[in-house]
């Protein structure tokens, strides 16, 4: 049991440790901002054939011109429609005038540490972008080896019989401290 | 060295076996459940309570700290500007937080008292909140600070415990097929996602 266990934790910690490294390292960044952030910004205008509405020019523009991205709502202007298309990494601001047909496309390009803070925050499947989707589905594996993880080391630290009185004295301090402050805040507002 | 390692792999693990729990818990939960305004809400409790503010001549931002401070709501911090605000009927409004809730308090001046509104999160979104709490944004009770320093501290500890893992396994395991499979294919698949992210 304890050498299946061992090799359970293992492989699920290996699997896992590229995930939980940007999990971890976008967390710091997010609060400490530590690394630049700015995008990398580009402005197109590209031609559009379409007389059709927002979605048919968001269409045009990802078959014909290569732009990709989750589309946002469409918003109606006096001279056309806005809107964005927008994936992990990269963001695409459109501004179509119907007079002259042509989409201005403004790109920003995220850093690598504002791309990290972006995939961090990706969850849900509600999503069409097979990116997002990825991010979203690597992100439930990971958070459900994270809860294996743990179960799997508690019982392999408790195989460890010179190690039960020191590691029961921080497993005391780290997780029941942490679960009495939860308990604490949760019952004081 | 490797035995050093592991001690310290495990007491690490030990230590934040809370955290890390919250953490998993929350990443199958957001992944997995509808979004929260799509979620069942408990109805919030409203409550009446008389209030004259010390001068009548106050700024909606003096008068929205000194509202929070009569209240005197546990866990909640000064309001930030974008949660003062006035609502349809020209009342003063404040809405202040904690993890695992919100309070819209509102001011009507001409009854001289609040009308407190008290929201509940579900404890999926309480659990989120919490997981999100950092000392630089905590309020000063003394819970939230020392929850937030444990937060802080296991981002590091995270971290640690995944390049101490990969060390240990490449020092005394390496030969593990399963193993070199999993370290294979994780890194990987992230490689190949994230360079599909930043060129696509």
């Amino acid at each position: 049991m304890r050498r299946w266990m061992r090799e359970i934790h293992l492989a699920l910690g290996l699997f896992s440790c590229a995930f939980v490294l940007m999990y971890s390292l976008s967390s710091i960044q997010m609060i400490h901002h530590w690394f630049p952030e700015e995008p990398a910004v580009e402005t197109r205008e590209l031609a559009v054939e379409t007389s059709g509405d927002g979605r048919a020019v968001a269409r045009e523009l990802m078959e014909r011109h290569g732009l990709r991205g989750e589309l946002s709502p469409i918003e109606s202007t006096e001279t056309g429609y806005r809107f964005r298309l927008f994936r992990t990494g990269r963001a695409h601001e459109v501004v179509y005038d119907r007079a002259s047909r042509t989409a201005e496309a403004t790109t920003r390009t995220f850093a690598w540490a504002q791309a990290l803070s972006w995939i961090h925050r990706t969850a849900g499947f509600e999503r069409n972008d097979w990116i997002g989707l990825s991010w979203s589905a690597f992100s439930l594996v990971v958070s459900a080896c994270l809860l294996l993880l743990g179960l799997s080391g508690i019982y392999l630290w408790f195989q460890l019989k010179r190690e039960r009185l020191v590691g029961g004295v921080l497993l005391a301090i780290g997780g029941g401290g942490g679960v009495l402050l939860l308990a604490l805040v949760r019952w004081g507002g | 060295m490797y035995v050093l390692l592991r001690k310290i792999h495990t007491y690490m693990g030990l230590l934040s076996f809370t955290i890390l729990t919250v953490f998993g818990i929350v990443g199958v939960a957001t992944n997995l459940l509808p979004p929260p305004n799509r979620r069942a809400q408990t109805p919030p409790e409203v409550r009446f309570v008389e209030f004259q503010p010390s001068s009548p001549n106050r700024s909606d931002r003096e008068l929205a700290d000194e509202i929070q401070r009569f209240l005197d709501l546990p866990l909640t911090q000064p309001p930030r500007e974008w949660q003062v605000g006035r609502n349809e009927d020209h009342n003063l409004s404040v809405r202040l937080f904690t993890p695992g809730g919100f309070r819209d308090a509102v001011f009507l001046e001409d009854e001289g008292r609040i009308r407190l509104e008290i929201g509940r999160f579900d404890a999926w979104q309480y659990l989120f909140n919490m997981h999100e709490i950092t000392p630089e944004w905590a309020p000063p009770d003394w819970r939230l600070r020392a929850w937030a320093w444990y937060v802080e501290a296991s981002m590091f500890v995270l971290a640690l415990m995944a390049l101490s893992g990969v060390w240990m396994w490449w020092s005394v395991r390496r030969r593990s097929r399963l193993a070199a499979v999993s370290f294979a294919l994780g890194t990987g698949l992230f490689v190949f996602l994230y360079a599909a992210a930043r060129m696509g």
